[in-house]
């Protein structure tokens, strides 16, 4: 089962995210992350999920979604054609000997220190999923004390956009 | 130019029900509906409001209405209890996909969320067993959102919308000017050429090719398409339970219905055949069996309105998307004529076996029955009684069997025949009903007298939940854990009497005969008590998740 970056166009409604949640529940599909926001059009908002799901449980998840009064548009974020990045905090274990090894890392990932106390750092970082766990995996030696995931999100490249 | 003027919101309502042809709606008062009850009683208007004992009949019965005569069903219950009692009823037309809409009436908007008297979260409860479902939050959102119900209700695969209404919208004003109903079916995908085409070459090719007929096919209104298409192309017809009606069970291509319950020729043929074309109808557990049994060693051409019924269940070697009613017509202009007679005289070597003509047992009853009552709307509760009507009626005409397909619903069937026989007063109406059921919500027997409904409605009574007893006696070895109904016997005659309703004890057929002689031109609501043995069972029967070949008998 491969994971699977979807972008959906919403009406700007409470209850759409507990109908698109509650389907997901209903009918036994994993979602992986969900973020949603606002758009240039106040009414609608904008959601990426990731799930992980055969091919045929793709399409299904897609066409349950389509039927949502609510859903406007449902689209596929693949790889190449569009941009997908997630947003990570992570607050990891730093004292006087460890803290320059733990920065040098973030220069080369391109993280940047948001917070620095006695023990600690907490790092920003933001990438496409395979970085992040990169990153992750490089920084975990040092004591990952917690890290918080903002989620995929993402936008076609070029001409095309999702429109209404 | 249109005229508009100031109402409150409560006469919006009434108003927009107008504006949407609304003959009856199935209403039961209560505190925060007080003030649209009070719009129905101070205007002038033309629907009649129906009064169940309870909320769940009150939409069984919208339903029953929806159901034969192709309009929205409309029911309106209060908040709170109100609208829990009719979760049973809206999750039922769910499940069948009948189109109804349901106003909730709702605490003011001051006391949402606050564990307010007789408060709960209504569009919460109700969201996964609707189309779709609305709060209203703004008065001026109110006309606009019952219409775009009514819309969404009837569009493409039909569905309930429940619409709730906090008191405090009913009592707000805002200016209403008339409109007419939204334009349905523009949003129906339209059939793809292509698809039809590979349709129809398969369909040219096959040696033993079966229509799966459901529900769908009577709700696009084109039973009357199939019965052609299924002429031209000489393919015999195997229905869902949903699907009976679509064509008449005397049509030689007509095989009854197919799956747990179905008859041997029907489940063979469908199970042996080459190309299965599946015509609304979404593969239920309850058809297939064993699912790759099911499928094996076949193509499947599948035609739905609803995308999702696409690979859900199974998956078809061409789909077309598209109401039937648009696809049929396409499809049948391609197709060659054919009658495929070696296939047709090999299904005909399946047939049932046989019981005496003289013996009293339910299938003689239901011909008995069958043979005075031909026209008549047959509605019916839930368990043995309903598959016999399914195994045995000669059905004549679309929509003429109100069941619960897909929930299964006990108790289902006195409310739907009080929808049946409003939408239809010319016409006789039996409800078969079992014990079991009945005594869900016999108090309904109350507004079938309150508005003299000529129902006739013929009880079986074995005093027992004989479905259910059937699974203990083949699979619990005989353990008859909770079913006897014996212990706590109601006198359904008595109770009759109760009601004021008439009624008559039938033990043999001789009695049946006398009793239908007496009752067929009765203008009165009618019940029939008919005995029967607590032995009888629904055969033939395979068992769940077996594939439908392997056939029990008792």
């Amino acid at each position: 089962m491969e994971r699977h970056c979807l972008s959906l166009l919403v009406e700007n409604n409470f209850g759409v995210l507990a109908r698109i949640s509650g389907l997901f529940a209903r009918r036994g599909y994993n979602i992986d992350s969900l973020t949603v926001g606002t758009t240039q059009d106040d009414n609608f908002s904008r959601i990426t999920m990731t799930v992980t799901a055969d091919e045929q449980t793709l399409e299904q998840i897609k066409k349950q979604l389509n039927k949502l009064i609510n859903v406007i548009k449902v689209i596929e974020l693949k790889q190449g054609e569009a941009i997908r990045r997630e947003l990570v905090f992570i607050k990891v274990k730093a004292n006087d000997q460890t803290r320059s090894r733990v920065v040098e890392i973030s220069n080369l990932f391109r993280a940047s220190v948001v917070d620095v106390a006695k023990e600690s750092l907490v790092l920003e970082i933001t990438g496409t999923l395979s970085k992040v766990d990169a990153f992750l995996n490089m920084i975990e030696p040092y004591g990952i004390i917690e890290f918080v995931r903002s989620g995929v999100t993402g936008l076609q490249r070029g001409k095309h956009q999702i429109g209404c | 130019m249109i005229n508009k003027q100031i109402l409150r919101g409560s006469e919006i309502v009434v108003r927009c029900l107008q504006e949407q042809g609304v003959e009856y709606v199935f209403s039961y008062p209560g505190g925060s509906v007080i003030p649209l009850f009070d719009a129905f009683y101070r205007m002038d208007h033309a629907i009649t409001q129906i009064e169940p004992c309870h909320e769940q009949n009150g939409i069984h019965a919208a339903e029953g209405y929806a159901r034969v005569s192709g309009k929205v069903g409309v029911g309106i219950t209060t908040s709170g209890p109100g609208a829990t009692n009719a979760v049973t009823g809206i999750a039922n037309a769910h499940l069948d996909s009948t189109p109804l809409v349901v106003f909730t009436g709702q605490v003011t908007q001051q006391l949402l969320g606050k564990d307010s008297f007789q408060e709960v979260d209504v569009t919460s409860i109700t969201l996964p067993i609707t189309k779709h479902n609305f709060i209203i939050k703004d008065i001026t959102m109110l006309a606009p959102t019952i219409r775009e119900a009514f819309r969404i209700a009837q569009s493409g695969r039909p569905g309930p919308v429940v619409v709730d209404i906090p008191k405090d919208i009913f009592l707000a004003q805002t200016e209403y000017g008339e409109e007419k109903p939204y334009a349905l079916g523009t949003s129906n995908p339209r059939p793809q050429r292509d698809a039809v085409t590979r349709a129809a070459e398969y369909i040219n090719m096959a040696k033993r090719p079966v229509i799966y007929a459901g529900g769908g096919v009577l709700k696009s209104g084109a039973s009357k398409m199939l019965v052609e298409f299924a002429e031209k192309a000489g393919i015999p017809v195997a229905n869902s339970l949903m699907g009976l009606g679509c064509i008449p069970r005397d049509n030689p291509l007509s095989l009854g219905f197919v799956g747990m319950h179905g008859s041997q020729e029907c489940n063979l043929a469908v199970i042996n055949c080459d190309t299965l074309i599946a015509i609304g109808a979404r593969f239920s557990d309850r058809v297939t069996g064993n699912i790759n049994a099911f499928m094996r060693d076949k193509k499947i051409i599948q035609i739905d309105v609803d995308p999702t019924e696409f690979e859900k269940n199974i998956e078809a070697n061409v789909h077309i998307c598209a109401d039937i009613l648009d696809a049929l017509p396409m499809l049948n202009k391609i197709v060659k004529p054919a009658t495929h007679p070696e296939w047709i005289a090999k299904i005909k070597e399946w047939p049932l076996p046989e019981r005496s003509k003289d013996e009293y047992c339910p299938k003689n009853i239901l011909t008995h029955l069958n043979n005075t009552y031909k026209d008549a709307y047959v509605v019916t509760e839930v368990g043995q009684h309903q598959m016999w009507v399914g195994q045995y009626w000669r059905f004549k005409f679309p929509g003429q069997y109100v069941t619960s397909g897909g929930l299964g619903t006990m108790g289902f069937g006195l409310g739907a025949a009080i929808g049946v026989q409003l939408a239809k007063p010319e016409k006789d109406v039996l409800l078969v009903a079992g014990d079991g059921s009945f005594r869900m919500n016999f108090q309904e027997l109350t507004t079938v007298k309150r508005y003299n409904l000529p129902i006739k409605i013929i009880l079986f009574d074995n005093g027992t939940l004989g479905m259910v007893r059937q699974w203990q006696k083949l699979f619990n070895d005989r353990r008859y854990a909770q079913t006897d109904l014996n212990e706590g016997a109601v006198d359904y005659l008595k109770l009759a009497d109760a009601f004021h309703i008439r009624h008559y004890n039938v033990e043999n057929l001789n009695d049946l005969d006398q009793t239908l002689s007496e009752i067929k031109n009765l203008k009165e609501p009618v019940l029939v008590r008919c005995a029967i043995s607590n032995e009888e069972g629904v055969y033939p029967m395979v068992p769940a998740g077996k594939p439908i070949d392997e056939i029990y008998y008792e």
